[in-house]
């Protein structure tokens, strides 16, 4: 009888093991930026891609907060062409990106509205584009063509 | 017994040997040369990379720890001072466990046409190149900027990239921005962007904790206020980086010419060179340095040389933002 009981309360522990074990998580594929950024070559003109401690300083973005962050502008000093291209670690803090990326085109837009008007016209088509974990932010001619890009790396 | 007293005053002897020994090794008891002392203690440059001797003996000079509290103002090995940047500190030298200070004042360092070579190219011989070389620097990056910032318009935006793309300046704050002006600096209706954040100039540079400012403004002011109107905006300019960073060492830059064929009624090079010239005087009577960038960026008419100018009007090229570098890095001297 005993043996009897001791054997169900094993039976019992194991079916309570066997409930408790998680599931390992998919691992997910990380979308390689620096490949949607050279994708963009023949779309953009010359450009400087900032390090961190710029992109701290210029725009308030804090890369230790990324897994991956590209930021890259026009290097004459004329032309209003700038990428953002950002993976975060937190999906929490893309929001927050994104805002920084907002006040960029709104000041881009303060600079350019009477000093450069042909340069207005295209900050005015800028694009945030967020999905998940990543962000872009396009000013550029060409900026429908760097958002679809982007949207076919990155949008499952 | 003789023995004896024999034997006892060998020892006695011995140990007033080792005792007058060991007393005679003791450096304290060594008397110091007589001219151990430095020639002042305080001195002033006015030129950066000037000397000055501040001893020169009788002691060894090897002999001597010379030291300086601060290397980017001031250096002191084998007696000389040498004027490194703006600022104040205190050299030292040390023999024996006296010590020797100075007070070292480079606050007035000032660079004029002082870069400029004395075996300048003929004017003319180049049409539409500048007319200077840029002056001699040293090789890689400088250090003397990595606690500065530049604040400046559209043409400084052009230094901005060149310095982020190839690393020559170190790595200082800018604080640029396309159409900026030293009314805007002043009446507050454009504000400058630091850290995703707009901003006074005298707040940005007191949030970027630098200690150098180098500016250069006036292209979008004096087609807009005239000479006078800017050079009182400049007043208040000033006063107000003061009043909020109290430490920081100023130098303003001379502005960059115009490219000849794209002067207007407002914007000409004659009214550029009286403009700088009253930039000088105003660096001179207010405490800040001055660096002269406009003789190096200029052809043989007066304008922003050909190939320094990206759009026919005042932007620059990578040669022109080149050659501005060299100016900075030969002001710096490291």
């Amino acid at each position: 009888m005993k043996k009897i009981i001791a054997l169900l309360l094993l039976i019992a522990m194991a079916f309570c093991f066997a409930s408790c074990k998680e599931e390992a998580p998919a691992e997910v594929e990380s979308v390689d930026l620096q490949s949607v950024y050279d994708s963009y070559a023949e779309y953009l003109p010359e450009m400087v891609t900032l390090d961190e401690t710029s992109m701290m300083n210029l725009y308030g973005v804090d890369a230790s907060l990324c897994n991956q962050a590209i930021i890259a502008t026009c290097d004459d000093g004329l032309r209003s062409d700038e990428v953002w291209l950002i993976e975060v670690i937190n999906e929490e803090t893309v929001l927050d990106i994104a805002e920084l990326a907002q006040n960029r085109i709104d000041r881009e837009g303060e600079e350019t509205k009477n000093y450069a008007p042909d340069q207005y016209a295209i900050v005015e088509k800028a694009q945030i584009i967020t999905d998940g974990n990543y962000l872009a932010m396009i000013i550029s001619p060409e900026v429908d063509t760097l958002a679809s890009l982007f949207e076919s790396a990155v949008i499952s | 017994m003789t023995k004896r007293i024999f034997s006892l005053l060998i020892v006695i002897i011995l140990i007033f040997s080792v005792a007058f020994s060991l007393a005679s090794c003791d450096e304290s008891s060594v008397p110091l040369p007589e001219k151990f002392a430095l020639n002042a203690n305080e001195i002033k440059f006015t030129v950066p990379r000037d000397t000055i001797t501040l001893y020169d003996g009788p002691v060894m000079l090897n002999d001597i720890t010379w030291g300086t509290n601060n290397p980017q103002v001031a250096t002191f090995e084998d007696g000389i001072v040498t004027a490194k940047g703006p600022g104040t500190t205190e050299v030292f030298a040390e023999y024996f466990g006296v010590k020797h200070t100075c007070f070292v004042d480079c606050t007035s360092l000032m660079y004029t046409k002082d870069l400029i070579p004395k075996n300048a190219l003929s004017t003319d011989e180049y049409d539409g190149y500048a007319v200077l070389a840029p002056p001699k620097s040293f090789d890689g990056p400088s250090q003397f900027y990595n606690d500065a910032a530049f604040i400046g318009d559209s043409v400084s935006l052009k230094l901005s990239y060149y310095a982020e793309d190839t690393g020559e300046l170190g790595k200082p704050v800018f604080l640029v921005s396309g159409s900026y002006g030293v009314g805007h600096a002043v009446d507050g209706t454009m504000e400058l962007y630091f850290q995703g954040k707009d901003m006074a100039p005298q707040d940005a540079l007191a949030a970027a904790k630098v200690k150098k400012v180098f500016i250069m403004l006036g292209m979008n002011d004096l087609g807009k206020f005239g000479i006078d109107i800017t050079m009182d905006y400049w007043d208040k300019f000033i006063k107000n980086i003061r009043d909020k960073n109290p430490d920081i060492s100023i130098c303003i830059q001379s502005m960059t010419p115009v490219w000849t064929g794209g002067q207007t009624e407002a914007l000409t090079n004659t009214a550029v060179d009286e403009y700088n010239e009253l930039l000088k005087k105003f660096a001179v009577e207010n405490g800040c340095t001055f660096v002269d960038i406009a003789p190096f960026m200029k052809d043989s008419d007066n304008g922003l040389a050909t190939d320094y100018c990206s759009d026919n009007y005042v932007h620059l090229t990578d040669a022109g933002a080149s050659a501005w570098t060299q100016v900075l890095k030969a002001y710096a001297g490291y």
